[in-house]
């Protein structure tokens, strides 16, 4: 069923780094298909180093006018669809998200990515009403520090975290080497050799919980859809 | 708990065989046409026309330009259909 849609139309909010680890966690299980509409084509480019999982398939985004084409077909071929998009406020974006079962919102706790974050979500209700249907969505921190927050990292946090409209990820992704280490190494973080990246176990702990808290959201999403959209 | 209705929560995690490829829905043009009446994000889409302009003799210029009228065609389009056949030779 699924179609994954990471967004935030500033960039650096780690859209890229968390829709890879997703892609490569959930593939694991199931085939998957990440599409690359980011025209720096981040994904495309680790696709190519060694080590990609076999089970995921990276399709390179053409244009605004082919992105409605190329999620038809990977929804139609695998089960789980995850778009990672440019962070930019585009039509290509609206698109993306028009066809999406979630929405993932991802934000570094910083002003610039919380105030790009909300833009989104009111293009996702705008969507919602262009669809007529519900897009869920959830806001996920990315880049967090394991140790201790910053104040303003806290007090961006809690105006997400404390609004009961808005969804929001329990789990954050937090700063490790070994997220950096994919697109520099290739392949997927459970293949790195841990004597050459460091707290290998807890960035494993970490894609493992946020895997099961994206599954666990689109169960609920599932049963709470009317029956008419229910894949 | 025995003889409650409530559905058991699904916390399997590593059998997601729930999950499956789904076909399509609406027509393509149809959702693009809804979206484009609410979006207020733009497109940033480069435009695919370019433009050309040409100098050379006033008749060989006349005489594609009687071409392009006779045949009802666009210069462009003229322009493409005489590449087509000078590559089949």
């Amino acid at each position: 069923m699924p179609v994954i849609t990471f967004a935030n139309s500033k960039g650096g909010s780690g859209k890229t780094t968390s829709a890879l680890l997703l892609a490569c966690a959930l593939s694991e299980q199931k085939p998957t298909t990440i599409i690359d509409a980011d025209p720096r084509h981040p994904v495309t480019t680790w696709s190519k180093m060694d080590g990609k999982p076999s089970a995921l398939t990276v399709i390179t985004n053409e244009s605004e006018r082919t992105i409605l084409d190329e999620i038809e077909s990977a929804a139609a071929k695998d089960p789980f669809v995850i778009i990672d998009l440019e962070g930019t406020a585009s039509r290509l974006m609206s698109y993306a998200i028009s066809q999406s079962d979630l929405v993932i919102i991802p934000l570094k706790e910083q002003q610039q990515d919380a105030m790009a974050a909300l833009d989104v979500i009111q293009e996702i209700h705008r969507d919602m009403k262009a669809t007529r249907r519900q897009i869920p969505y959830a806001v996920l921190f990315t880049q967090s520090r394991a140790a201790v927050k910053s104040r303003t990292a806290k007090h961006i946090a809690s105006q997400f975290r404390d609004n009961p409209k808005i969804d929001t990820f329990t789990v954050e992704i937090v700063e490790r080497d070994a997220y950096a280490a994919i697109f520099t190494i290739g392949g997927t973080v459970r293949d790195m050799n841990p004597s050459k990246v460091n707290g290998l176990e807890n960035a494993l702990g970490n894609i493992e919980a946020f895997r099961d808290e994206v599954i666990r959201k689109l169960r609920v999403i599932r049963e709470d859809a009317p029956a008419s959209e229910v894949a | 708990m025995a003889g409650d209705d409530r559905t058991a929560l699904n916390m399997d995690f590593d059998d997601l065989s729930d999950f499956e490829p789904k076909a399509a829905s609406k027509p393509q043009e149809a959702v693009k046409r809804s979206v484009d009446s609410v979006s207020g994000f733009p497109s940033r889409e480069a435009s695919e026309d370019g433009q050309l302009n040409m100098k050379g003799r006033m008749a060989v210029l006349d005489r594609f330009k009687a071409m392009c009228k006779d045949d009802r065609r666009s210069y462009v389009d003229m322009l493409e259909i005489l590449m087509d056949r000078f590559e089949e030779g």
